[in-house]
């Protein structure tokens, strides 16, 4: 009779779980120069942002991979936040994208700008940034980003639609896209203190909430959906325009 | 469990007792929410007598604001017109007519000078080498020997990778309080963290909201509990300390001189973020290792950010092409936040300014350690474009 803690099943198991609880070292090809590598472990974000962490531990941060790296002769910082959902990863991303030369285009939901690239790539963040600044979109960044997405995203692939429409609210929907650079998500106080400053007010009694905001150009208006106690039973949704 | 249930409140009566409900996350909603509940031991910096150098300095509410369009140039500062920003700022702020003159008002030959720069941001958004350097010449034109001068901040491995290193700075020491080894441990082979043989605990600021930190993050910390200790930097190293921190925000406020010096000085800060932030900034700057010791602030705005910061997100960026200089830390912020929060503005940021945003600076008028006064500040504008 074959156990099973036959001593392939226990070699598999303790494979399988060491792949599990370790970071998969391997994310560029070669041609890609690592020339720094470091690790940031939930609330040990600190140790890398300083106060900046409460933003990120806010959308229920995981882990960081910061890498320096060299390719095809210019430098790179990659940083990669492993976020609890494409939604937190997005919100996390919709705070630190604006203005964008080129949004989601080469990736689904992407922000091109002069000395940076960012995404989300499942439920990551992903920021490039570069030294030597373009006016538009940058190959180097473009290819280290396709390595990244390779790694973590399935063959299929997905587009912008996929993505939003697992994440934004209905009301949002319709919305004209790009989204990236005119939909925030905004989770925690500390991200209403941040960059929903007006919308203050209008939480001050309320402990748990979700804010979406959608706002097509700098001349218009706000479109503001509040959602109070999200996913429970009791929740409310409003929208208004500020 | 949420997060900050890991900042747990202590009564005010016993250490390490947990009598108070969790601090709400939501407490951090609004910056002027009550803290009735926090206690710290301001009372114990404010017993301590004033010294001729106790903040605000020689010029209480002046600031000179100096501006150079050819400051930055392909987005790289320029330490020769860094150089000539500070000169003009610092013989406007004294009225003198020598450089050497203005700068022995501060600072003499036997003094041990920390330059407190602020490299937390990564090598995209450090104090300039520009400024820093410049900084470094004219106090050696003034008679003060190099090897009296330190350059330092709480994070000993940022300055190494921000190029705060003994190659660029020959022949003077560069020091931190969180140290790692060649080989990246924090400890010694004792076991003990280095950052813990930094920290002077005769100096602390102790306030009843208890950090508790998991293995990864304490290396940051130092320490856990409800002390934050002064570095010895401050206590033991330095006669003085002339701040260099850089024009940038965090949130709708700005991260610049009491920000840069209180949360640069302390162990266990991670529990001083939110509803303390502000009354951080104020308090720290009270206690005597930094009252009695900063002499000079010298903002570096030549590149700064209005949005992003404390980080850097390039995004946010901005050549704000200006230095500041002036003894009072509360009218330099003061100044500084109606630099920055205009622009946040007109980037659609932030929609209006309040109040709330300069709270510490506020705070930090009422302890006397300077102006936040708008119409009390003395502003002195050049233009060197």
């Amino acid at each position: 009779m074959t156990s099973f803690f036959s001593p392939v099943t226990i070699l598999l198991f303790a494979v399988l779980s060491l792949s599990l609880s370790t970071p998969d070292k391997e994310i560029f090809p070669e041609g890609v120069e690592i020339k720094r590598d470091r690790e940031y472990v939930g609330e040990a974000l600190y140790g890398f942002m300083n106060g900046g962490s409460e933003l990120f531990l806010d959308y229920g941060f995981e882990h960081l991979r910061a890498l320096d790296v060299i390719y095809e002769g210019e430098e790179y910082s990659v940083e990669i936040y492993k976020m609890p959902s494409t939604k937190d990863a997005f919100g996390i991303y919709s705070l630190h994208t604006h203005r964008c030369i080129i949004a989601d285009s080469i990736a689904p939901i992407d922000c091109h700008s002069k000395y940076q690239l960012q995404f989300i790539s499942v439920e990551r963040y992903v920021s490039i940034v570069f030294k030597k600044p373009v006016e538009g979109a940058k190959q180097g960044a473009i290819d280290l980003m396709n390595f990244i997405r390779m790694k973590y995203e399935d063959s299929t692939g997905s587009d912008t639609k996929q993505i939003t429409d697992t994440i934004l609210p209905e009301e949002f929907r319709s919305k004209e896209e790009p989204y990236s650079g005119r939909v925030v998500f905004v989770r925690g106080p500390v991200a209403v203190n941040n960059s929903l400053g007006v919308m203050k007010e209008y939480i001050e009694d309320i402990d748990h909430f979700e804010i979406w905001s959608y706002r097509p150009s700098m001349d218009k208006k706000r479109n503001i959906l509040l959602i109070q106690n999200p996913g429970r039973e009791d929740s409310e949704r409003r929208m208004f325009e500020l | 469990m949420k997060r900050r249930d890991f900042f747990k409140v202590v009564s005010a009566g016993g250490i390490g007792m947990a009598m108070s409900p969790i601090v709400k996350a939501t407490d951090g909603t609004s910056l002027l929410s009550s803290q009735d509940e926090i206690v710290t031991n301001l009372e114990d910096a404010l017993k301590v007598p004033r010294t001729a150098n106790s903040m605000p300095g020689k010029y209480p509410g002046k600031v000179v604001k100096v501006v150079d369009d050819n400051s930055v140039v392909d987005g790289e500062p320029s330490e020769e017109r860094a150089y000539r920003m500070i000169a003009s700022a610092m013989l406007s702020l004294t009225g003198e007519k020598n450089l050497k003159k203005a700068w022995r008002q501060f600072v003499s030959p036997k003094d041990v000078i920390g330059l407190k720069v602020n490299p937390v941001a990564g090598p995209m958004l450090t104090t300039s080498h520009a400024v820093t350097k410049s900084v470094v010449k004219q106090l050696e034109e003034a008679g003060i020997p190099r090897k009296n001068l330190v350059i330092w901040d709480r994070r000993d491995p940022q300055l190494k990778e921000t190029g705060y290193t003994t190659e660029n700075y020959p022949g003077i020491e560069i020091v931190g309080t969180e140290y790692h080894d060649e080989k990246g441990s924090f400890y010694n082979e004792s076991g003990v963290l280095y950052g813990e043989e930094r920290v002077d605990k005769n100096h602390y600021f102790r306030v009843n909201i208890k950090g508790e930190y998991d293995a990864y993050n304490l290396p940051y910390q130092v320490n856990g509990g409800e002390y934050s200790y002064f570095t010895k930097i401050c206590t033991q190293k330095v006669d003085k300390i002339i701040n260099l921190p850089i024009l940038k925000n965090a949130g709708a406020a700005v991260t610049l001189c009491m920000k840069n010096l209180a949360f640069g000085s302390i162990s266990n800060t991670s529990r001083l973020h939110g509803p303390m932030w502000h009354k951080t900034c104020a308090y720290v700057c009270a206690f005597p290792p930094l009252r009695d010791k900063v002499v000079l602030n010298i903002v570096d705005g030549l590149k700064g950010c209005y949005d992003g910061g404390p980080g850097a997100n390039p995004q946010f960026f901005h050549e704000f092409k200006t230095i500041m200089v002036g003894t009072d830390p509360v009218a330099v912020d003061r100044i500084g936040h109606e630099i920055v929060i205009p622009k946040r503005i007109e980037e659609g940021r932030q929609d209006k300014d309040s109040p709330a945003g300069y709270l510490f600076a506020t705070m930090a008028q009422d302890l006397k350690l300077g102006v936040a006064d708008r119409d009390k500040i003395e502003l002195k504008e050049i233009n060197l474009s």
